[in-house]
C-alpha cells in the first residue's frame, strides 16, 4: 500500500496506535524511509507528546494528602 | 473486577489507612492537574480532586468493577469539575469550540497530496534552551484547546494513561478518543511551529 504525505499526516496517530491494517503500518513505514518531509512531521508529533509528558506532576502537598485522609478517617464508618 | 484492583478495594473497605495514602499520593496530583483544564484555577481543582475523594470513600461499596478503579476516580474527578464549572461556562466553551473541527492539516497539500509547505525547521529539540521553548508553547497552547481535545491529551500524553482507561474517564469511544488525540497533538505541533516562528521552506 503506498502511502501519500497527506496520508501519512492524517492516519499517523491511528497507526502509531494500532489501527488500520498491517499493509497500512508497512506503507507509513516505507514512506517514511524515503521521504524527509514526512519524518520530520513524525518527528515533530513526537517531540509534542515528550513536551506533554514532561508537564506531568507527581507530588502531592502534606495539606492535601492530610485532609484527604482526614476525609478517609471521617467518612470511612 | 480488575484483578490489579481486587487488594487496593479490598483494603480501602475495611479501612486501610495507609492503602488510602499510597492511593492519594500517587493520583491526588494527577486529579489536580486535570481538574486545572476544566476549571483553570488550582483552588478549584484541588478543591474538586478533595470531594472526589469524598466521593470515592462513600462510593467504595458500591463499585462495581466495571471499569479499573484509577478510570472509576478520575471518571468521578472529571464529573465533579464540570459541574463546578457549571452549565453556563460549558456553552462558552462549545461556542468557543467552534473551530474545534478544524482540521490543522486542511490546506498542507497540494493535489499530488504531497506537503505544499515543509513542515518548518525546529531546530535541534532536543538542546535544552530549544526544549524548554517547546516544552512552554506546548503547556500553554494545551489549555487552549478544546476541552476534549485537552482532557484527552492530559490524560494520554501528560499523565500516560492508555486509549482505554481514557475512553472509561471521558466516557467517550475510542473512535472519538483517537481524533481527538490525533487534533490536539496537530494543533499543538502547530502551535510550536507558529510559536517557534519558523519560515516554512518552500518546497
Amino acid at each position: 500500500m503506498a502511502f501519500t504525505c497527506e496520508q501519512v499526516a492524517r492516519r499517523l496517530t491511528e497507526l502509531e496506535e494500532g489501527g488500520g491494517s498491517a499493509a497500512a503500518r508497512l506503507g507509513l513505514r516505507a514512506h517514511l524511509a524515503l521521504c524527509r518531509r514526512c519524518q520530520r512531521y513524525v518527528e515533530q508529533m513526537k517531540h509534542v507528546r515528550v513536551a506533554l509528558s514532561a508537564l506531568r506532576e507527581e507530588t502531592v502537598a502534606p495539606a492535601s494528602l492530610e485532609r484527604a485522609l482526614a476525609t478517609f478517617r471521617r467518612e470511612d464508618r | 473486577m480488575h484483578e490489579g484492583d481486587v487488594d487496593l478495594v479490598e483494603a480501602l473497605r475495611s479501612g486501610d489507612e495507609a492503602a488510602f495514602a499510597r492511593l492519594v499520593t500517587r493520583l491526588h496530583p494527577r486529579l489536580v492537574a486535570t481538574a486545572r483544564r476544566i476549571l483553570g484555577s488550582n483552588e478549584e481543582a484541588e478543591d474538586a480532586a478533595q470531594e472526589t475523594w469524598r466521593r470515592v470513600v462513600r462510593g467504595l461499596d458500591a463499585f462495581e468493577g466495571r471499569s479499573r478503579f484509577d478510570s472509576w476516580v478520575f471518571q468521578i474527578l472529571v464529573n465533579r469539575a464540570r459541574t463546578a464549572r457549571g452549565a453556563a461556562a460549558a456553552r462558552r466553551e462549545e461556542s468557543l469550540a467552534a473551530d474545534a473541527d478544524r482540521d490543522p492539516l486542511d490546506g498542507r497539500f497540494d493535489r499530488w497530496m504531497q506537503w505544499t509547505t515543509q513542515p518548518g525547521s525546529w531546530g535541534n529539540p532536543e538542546e535544552e534552551a530549544r526544549a524548554a521553548e517547546v516544552l512552554r508553547i506546548v503547556g500553554g497552547a494545551l489549555d487552549t484547546l478544546p476541552e476534549l481535545q485537552r482532557l484527552v491529551l492530559q490524560l494520554r500524553d501528560v499523565e500516560g494513561q492508555d486509549a482505554a482507561e481514557t475512553c472509561a474517564a471521558l466516557g467517550i469511544t475510542e473512535a472519538n478518543q483517537r481524533v481527538l488525540l490525533h487534533r490536539g497533538r496537530l494543533r499543538l505541533r502547530e502551535a510550536v511551529e507558529r510559536g517557534l516562528e519558523v519560515a516554512h521552506e518552500s518546497v
